[in-house]
């Protein structure tokens, strides 16, 4: 679980985030939506701990609660082809492998495996970079635009693979799209003048 | 297309080494005195002469041991002291001061103080390192200080090892940066080797034969070992070049 209380964060005086407070409990997942430039990232950063806030608390229970994210880059490791990107976070044995390529399967990346990074479109880097979190398998998912790049079949057919593996995850989802929303969010926000805003399903 | 580009560049490499070679000849018939300027087809008599002997391939050995040896232990140096001085600003304040004076100084001064300092024989190896360490450093320490912060930030999401990010993270982004440091540095650090063997003679060595060769008015004997230096050079070049890059399945532009 986590809960954000009271969030403030600025950048240059000026805030992003004022008095923000938002709870995830354990198995939930809370999508944000909002226009460019809203603060959803930095929101996603702060839950993730790469920053820190200016004001307010952040409460993770456990205190060392681990996170699989995706960012909206894919982030990947260019000189590690795709599998070995997935790989990478697991413990290498036998039979992480054989996971990691069952995913990468899953996720219509199965010819893809021994690809380097360079050679792949943003949708499917996009994809690898989330076959990567899904192999960390952490109980808390931060989901930055994941499914960014992928045209409307692949979306689809990636939604429907990410809704069963979270199954018993938490999870925090940006995304601009209502659909990815209502196929994988519990409760759904928008985010705007620095505050949450719940929106109806 | 490529076969034609290659016939191409090498007719006119021919004809380049021609006009130099024809500009040797005019000014050797100038001179017209071999001790001064002998003719090119003397030296390669010379040279040929030499490498049927045991003690040129073993002068050739000792020198290209002793400047690996050297360049080997400058990028040990100029890598581990980049990595102190990225890591420790106080390090970084020492170190980069020192080695650009270390970059900036005559190489014949270094082999003079050194030859005060060790055994003659360790002079060369100790002066082609010196030529590779501030290289290494400052191109080690570039590419530690523009470390890719997404990727470095994936590793703390993930919990990467020290391990993993050094197999992930680090050594993809530092080492492009330290070939590019090898590259730059192998040929200073064989002049230098081979400047330190001029200067302080160590025995059976190619510069230690230029010494001799000089003082005896050998010339012939001086342009053969030159010969010698600049191909050894020229293969040591490709040779470094093809170990840090063709293995990894790189395009050589050399």
């Amino acid at each position: 679980m986590i809960e954000l209380r009271h969030i403030r964060k600025e950048y240059g005086g000026k805030a992003v985030l004022s008095d923000l407070s938002l709870t995830i409990g354990d198995g939930e997942k809370v999508a944000v939506m909002g226009r460019s430039g809203t603060g959803k990232t930095t929101l996603l950063r702060l839950i993730a701990g790469l920053e820190k806030p200016d004001g307010g608390s952040i409460v993770r229970t456990p205190e060392d609660l681990v996170f699989s994210t995706v960012f909206a880059d894919p982030r990947l490791f260019p000189t590690s082809d795709v599998l070995e990107n997935v790989v990478c976070v697991t413990e290498g044995k036998e039979a992480d492998v054989a996971a990691c390529r069952e995913l990468l399967r899953g996720l219509g990346l199965a010819e893809a495996q021994h690809l380097p990074v360079r050679a792949l479109s943003t949708g499917m880097a996009q994809r690898v970079s989330l076959a990567r979190a899904l192999a960390y398998d952490a109980p808390f998912f931060l989901l930055d635009e994941p499914f960014r790049g992928l045209d409307k079949a692949g979306k689809a057919a990636a939604t429907a693979f990410l809704k069963e593996r979270l199954r018993d995850k938490s999870a925090f989802l940006i995304t601009h799209d209502r659909e990815e929303t209502d196929a994988l969010a519990d409760r759904c926000f928008v985010l705007e003048n620095g505050m949450l805003t719940p929106m109806e399903s | 297309m490529k076969k034609r580009h290659f016939e191409k560049s090498l007719l006119r490499g021919l004809l380049c080494g021609l006009f130099w070679l024809g500009l040797w000849v005019a000014a050797a018939a100038l001179i017209g005195r071999d001790v001064v300027l002998p003719m090119p087809h003397k030296v390669l008599f010379r040279l040929a002469e030499l490498a049927r002997t045991a003690d040129f391939w073993m002068a050739c050995l000792r020198s290209l041991g002793g400047v690996f040896l050297g360049f080997a232990i400058g990028v040990t140096a100029g890598t581990l002291a980049a990595v102190a001085s990225h890591r420790f600003s106080a390090v970084s304040a020492l170190l980069t001061p020192a080695l650009a004076t270390v970059k900036a100084t005559p190489v014949a001064s270094f082999i003079i103080l050194l030859l005060f300092l060790v055994d003659r024989n360790a002079v060369p190896p100790v002066a082609a390192s010196l030529m590779v360490i501030p290289v290494v450093f400052s191109h080690v320490k570039n590419a530690l200080s523009s470390l890719p912060k997404d990727l470095g930030e994936v590793c703390e999401v993930y919990h990467f090892s020290r391990k993993k990010k050094l197999r992930y993270f680090y050594f993809p982004h530092v080492m492009p940066h330290v070939r590019a440091a090898c590259r730059s540095a192998i040929g200073l650090s064989w002049k230098a080797g081979i400047a330190a063997e001029v200067i302080c003679t160590p025995r059976g060595t190619i510069g230690t034969n230029l010494y001799y060769a000089k003082n005896y008015l050998a010339t012939e004997d001086m342009l053969a070992w030159t010969v010698t230096v600049v191909l050894l050079s020229f293969v040591i070049e490709k040779a470094v070049i093809r170990l840090l890059f063709l293995h990894r399945g790189e395009e050589e532009s050399a």
